[in-house]
């Protein structure tokens, strides 16, 4: 008997259609999963449509996984942070993550875990993320961890008319290399100098205290590939406290973190942090609100988690 | 007598102009300050393509001093948790060759930076010959290829 007459059983044959439905759900699951493993930062870059007013928020060093004094609950800090972005109004379009998501570790299963824990904790927010890493999320193993859960370490977009790029310097050491400023290079050729171009990276890009790592070895290459902008700004963590600089056509500022502060630089001693005051856990640390105006134009403001009335306190119209 | 004591004085004040003459003279041929220029020999520099102790130093404290401390001992001013940059002064030269610490230095390892991304071959030379005076190890005196 042919086999074709048999009575066909569900479970064990399949036919061109089912095949075909089930490849289709099948790459949907892959790329669904892909897509929850990779943030989904390709938006039309360059852009050339006209700025709109937006906002959106730093995070930054958040350092997830911390056991110690310097901050006895750091999701705590973290959560606290999230709650107040949350209750922002206008609601910001997107959270810029400037790295340090987790705290340093040998352990590549505890990293693991820990830059999964980050993911998750900011994917119940609802706000989009675009992250980059830090030293002590990607130093370690070339940032292969932080690739495969968070993202790609460097990567360019467009919002609403502004340019954004993620820089990475930080996985290899403090540096960007070769490859990577020509692929920046290659980027900003591409986009408008009158418009406003905003890096964003872990470490500044400039010098702020080498001795301890708060700089960029070749920091200046990437300042003299945009010195036909008129408008850069370099939005920068790692220094865990507000340090401003202009430094030629570059506006550098770095943001408060959630997790602890650290010393002003300039004294050759070991870096080190402060142990968190009882009476005031949370001095030092919150996050930045960046609202962009019609002519692209930055009003920084930095929020601290300690005083959240001084909201607008230290607005600022870059 | 009195002819005698008149030609002392003749004598004496000729003597006298003659002086205060040569004084003045010697005034007028002296160089203007503002005017005189000095000419500096040109101090010959070394060829930038050859490695030396002296970059290597500077390189070293741009780039290695924040983890390997201002001695190079591991007692750097910025550490991870766990982990501490080895000392770079108790490197023996049996098992620490040039060669080796160039390597080192070129592609990185673990939390060691891989400088080779941005340092030239000649710089990751130069901080070899410095890390190798730090060991007190004989450094070869690089010569300029023209030389």
């Amino acid at each position: 008997m042919p086999s074709t007459l048999l009575p066909r059983e569900p479970s064990s044959t399949m036919t061109r259609r089912h095949f075909l439905v089930g490849l289709g759900a099948s790459a949907g699951l892959v790329l669904g999963e892909l897509f929850r493993y990779f943030p989904v930062y390709a938006q039309s870059f360059p852009d050339n449509a006209p700025i709109t007013p937006f906002r959106f928020v730093q995070l930054t060093d958040t350092h997830l996984g911390y056991t110690g004094d310097a901050n006895r609950e750091v999701s705590r800090s973290l959560g606290l942070a999230l709650k107040a972005i949350q209750g922002l109004t206008p609601s910001p379009d997107f959270i810029l993550m400037t790295g340090d998501l987790t705290e340093f570790t040998t352990s590549a299963a505890a990293r693991k875990a820990r830059l999964i824990l980050f993911r998750d904790t900011l994917e119940q927010t609802k706000i989009p993320l675009y992250a980059v890493a830090g030293e002590h999320d990607a130093l370690l193993d070339r940032g292969k961890l932080y690739a495969s859960v968070i993202g790609d370490l460097r990567y360019g977009f467009s919002h609403k008319g502004v340019q954004f790029i993620g820089l990475d310097n930080v996985s290899r050491g403090f540096f960007l290399g070769g490859d990577q400023l020509a692929w920046v290079k290659n980027q900003v050729q591409q986009l408008d100098p009158a418009r406003p171009l905003i890096f964003f990276c872990h470490a500044p890009l400039y010098n702020v205290f080498a001795p301890w790592n708060w700089y960029t070895y070749d920091g200046a290459a990437l300042r003299q590939l945009v010195e036909k902008f008129s408008n850069v700004s370099v939005l920068y963590g790692h220094v865990h406290q507000l340090i401003t600089a202009y430094t030629a056509n570059l506006y550098q500022v770095a943001a408060l973190p959630t997790a602890w502060p650290l010393p002003a630089p300039g004294e050759l001693v070991k870096l080190r942090p402060w142990p968190q005051g009882a009476t005031h856990p949370y001095l030092g640390l919150g996050f930045r609100v960046v609202d962009v105006n019609a002519t692209g134009r930055l009003l920084i403001s930095n929020v601290r988690l300690d005083k959240e009335e001084e909201v607008y306190h230290a607005a600022r119209l870059v | 007598m009195r002819h005698g004591w008149f030609k002392r004085v003749i004598v004496l004040a000729v003597f006298s102009c003659g002086m205060v003459g040569s004084a003045h003279g010697e005034a007028v041929r002296l160089p203007n300050p503002f005017r005189h220029r000095i000419e500096v020999p040109k101090i010959p520099r070394r060829d930038a393509s050859v490695p030396t102790i002296a970059r290597g130093a500077a390189l070293f404290a741009r780039a290695c001093l924040s983890c390997h401390g201002p001695r190079g001992d591991g007692e750097g001013f910025a550490q991870f948790p766990g982990i501490t940059a080895p000392p770079l002064n108790q490197l023996s030269a049996s098992e620490w060759s040039a060669t080796r610490i160039a390597h080192a230095i070129q592609n990185g390892d673990g939390a060691m930076p891989e400088w080779g991304l941005v340092l030239s071959p000649t710089e990751i030379q130069s901080l070899t010959l410095y890390i190798e005076s730090l060991n007190g190890h004989v450094a070869p005196i690089p010569k300029s290829p023209s030389a």
